[in-house]
């Protein structure tokens, strides 16, 4: 069996240090009222858990005392919690604890602290419905549920609204498209028209070489427009990545300069803050011997103290013979008090100017060398990320340059073009000037070139909206991610419910039996966790209504159950007190249930005031029984 | 576990989501005491492709 120990120093009712040993399985303790068995769960508490409000610290902590610590001894793992009271009576605790997690508070420290436990007894059904929800997380999952539906809401809406636009402006252009289309192809017939003509014979051969040469250049020249469209929309995106760059760029070059002169001041003001340190440290460890020169003088004095009480019933000293004048003995207990006192006070003044000369080093600590780490451990995570972003800044401008190069080499081709085609359409004039069919034919030539171009500009611009609609698509695959993810919420939601609700109602309703308490029928919980208490025989009932007993017994089985389903690894489970509400017979068996459960893996610890015989006693580890229940 | 539920899952892997890390990474949020704004801009971070 591995043992668990458990050191307290000044915490509860204990004045200095206690050890205990506990152990997996069922711990029993029993002494009476204000012995420390509360004690050592608030210790126990405070060493396993960090979520503790102040008030629970500053109870954990001796009130005469300023400091106080608590160490645990689990599974080769230690665990210490450091608890100091500032200037201002705060307790603050320092140090490592199992979990961070409040939710196994309420599950593990079933006490009369314990909010559950007050809903329970309170019959405040309302409250309990809300704690379990909260406690097995079903309420968790609700928020995240209804976050997720607000985002998707959010999404479908935007997703919506871009793909309205980009489909209107796409329908717009199309038609535009379409007219410029039908133009374009009454031009071309009434050009082959012309082109048929038998008037037009004389210059026949030599216009129709025109035409072909002209329809070449056409061609080209549309094949180079497309590609400076294309050319463009590239440039458009890569000119927005860039900007993105440059603007992330200078906000962490600034935060990098900003940074980079606070790390130059702290590390020039370092050696004076490690001397501060070194020398506050000197001073707190003066402080400290002399405490306990005084801590000593102080427990010279109480001796003394108790020796000279203790020889005030006696008609001569014990200890010499002498006969006792009661008189000078009570002057010397009365010096000796005021004496006490002031060692007190002197040490408590101490206390508190070696806790603020503790929470100035620390205060030092945390400005000076920890702030230095993390200046150095950020900058070099800035200068990677600058580096990074250098690197993607070159490169697009790299890109960027290349592309425009290249729209400049097709500008080119396209002027030589023109040109080109002016030529041709220079000598369509020669002949238009004898032949008015002719002159025709150069105007509708020349409105044929216009209405093209116009409908590669038309291209071109639809591109660039089938490029904008990728950034629709991307919304769109979001809303498909957050309609999964709605759905797989949903799903756990329902599960959750399912299975904490079942196994709530099956470990009320088998172990209801096997106590052999009043059966209520199943079930006791319906799946919006709401109690329906129902007597067998079909008497309805009420939270408030049930006995003291059978609240413990239905807290005990409800919390059990759920810290299976929560906290399985958390190796304790405390009853303090609540058993007290049982009598001894059912108290047994709930003790041989809990030590089931325990099965040797988990520290349960029950807190008794007295054994089931026998008178009680001070709290000592011979009244901490381990994997014990009847004492005789 | 239900036929519905594993295509969920698979489905949200494929878009780089593992939905049950993800629960865990929210419930143990708001167990911290993070607020359903936090929670919303948590998961707007993952739909956007941040990891999850």
């Amino acid at each position: 069996m591995s043992e668990i120990g458990i050191r307290l120093e000044n915490i509860g009712v204990f004045r200095g240090v206690r050890e205990f040993k506990l152990a997996k399985g069922l711990n029993l303790i029993y002494a009476p009222n204000a012995a420390g068995k509360t004690s050592l769960i608030a210790g126990l508490k405070a060493v396993t858990i960090s979520a503790l409000t102040p008030s629970e610290l500053t109870r954990v902590l001796n009130d005469y005392e300023e400091r106080g610590s608590v160490k645990l001894e689990i599974d080769d793992d230690k665990y210490i919690v450091n608890l100091i009271r500032r200037p201002d009576g705060v307790v603050e605790a320092r140090g490592r604890r199992l979990t961070d997690n409040g939710v196994i508070k309420k599950l593990t420290f079933i006490d009369l602290e314990n909010e559950l436990v007050g809903a329970v007894y309170a019959g405040d059904e309302e409250r309990l419905k809300e704690m379990l929800r909260e406690i097995s997380g079903i309420v968790h999952v609700e928020t995240i549920l209804t976050a997720v539906e607000g985002l998707k809401a959010e999404y479908e809406y935007e997703y919506e609204v871009q793909k309205r636009e980009y489909e209107s402006r796409k329908d717009e252009i199309r038609k535009q498209i379409e007219h410029l289309e039908k133009r374009l192809e009454k031009t071309r017939t009434r050009i082959m028209e012309i082109l048929r003509d038998p008037r037009i014979e004389p210059a026949r051969r030599e216009v129709e070489e025109i035409r072909r040469q002209l329809e070449n250049l056409e061609r080209q020249e549309h094949n180079l427009r497309r590609e400076e469209s294309r050319i463009n929309n590239v440039i458009g995106l890569r000119r927005r990545d860039y900007l993105n760059v440059k603007a992330e760029l200078e906000a962490i070059k600034d935060r990098y300069d900003r940074l980079s002169e606070e790390y130059g001041k702290l590390k020039s003001k370092l050696i004076d803050i490690r001397r501060k340190i070194e020398k506050l440290q000197k001073e707190k460890q003066a402080l400290e011997e002399k405490k306990n020169r005084l801590k000593m003088e102080q427990r010279e004095k109480e001796s003394l103290l108790g020796r000279r009480k203790s020889i005030l019933e006696y008609a001569e000293c014990p200890y010499c013979g002498s006969p006792i004048n009661k008189d000078v003995i009570m002057k010397e207990v009365t010096q000796l008090r005021e004496t006490i006192d002031k060692l007190r006070s002197e040490i408590a003044k101490i206390d508190k100017e070696i806790a603020r000369k503790e929470a100035e080093i620390n205060e030092l600590k945390i400005s000076g060398e920890e702030r230095l780490k993390s200046l150095e451990e950020e900058l070099t995570e800035l200068s990677k990320r600058i580096a990074m972003l250098e690197r993607d800044r070159i490169s697009i401008e790299r890109e960027l340059g290349e592309l425009e190069q290249k729209l400049r080499e097709i500008q080119r081709e396209i002027d030589k073009i023109e040109e080109q085609r002016q030529v041709l359409i220079k000598r369509l004039e020669i002949f238009g000037k004898e032949a008015p069919l002719i002159e025709e034919l150069r105007r509708l030539q020349e409105e044929e070139h216009r209405l093209s171009q116009e409908w590669d500009y038309l291209h071109g611009r639809l591109m660039q909206l089938d490029q904008l609609y990728e950034e629709v698509l991307v919304l769109g695959n979001k809303v498909e991610t957050l309609k999964l993810l709605s759905e797989y919420f949903r799903i756990r939601l329902n599960e959750l419910k399912k299975v904490v609700v079942n196994r709530i109602n099956e470990a009320v309703l088998k172990h209801f039996k096997l106590l052999s308490l009043a059966e209520l029928e199943y079930p006791i919980l319906t799946e919006d966790f709401s109690l329906r208490l129902v007597r067998a025989g079909g008497i309805p009932t009420t939270l408030a209504e049930l006995s003291d007993a059978e609240k413990a017994i239905l807290t005990i089985l409800v919390t059990v159950a759920l810290k299976d389903f929560v906290a399985e690894s958390f190796p304790f489970y405390v009853i303090d007190t609540l058993i007290e509400f049982i009598d001894d017979t059912r108290a047994k068996e709930v003790l041989k249930y809990l030590m089931e459960i325990a099965d040797g893996r988990t520290v349960v610890i029950v807190t008794k005031t007295r054994p089931y015989s026998g008178e009680p006693r001070l709290l000592s580890q011979e009244d901490i029984l381990v994997n014990e229940i009847i004492t005789t | 576990m239900n036929n519905r539920k594993r295509d969920v899952i698979k489905a949200l892997k494929e878009r780089g989501i593992d939905p049950v890390r993800l629960e865990r990474e929210l419930v143990s949020m708001l167990r911290r005491g993070s607020s359903s704004i936090e929670i919303s801009s948590r998961l707007r971070e993952i739909v956007g492709g941040k990891e999850a």
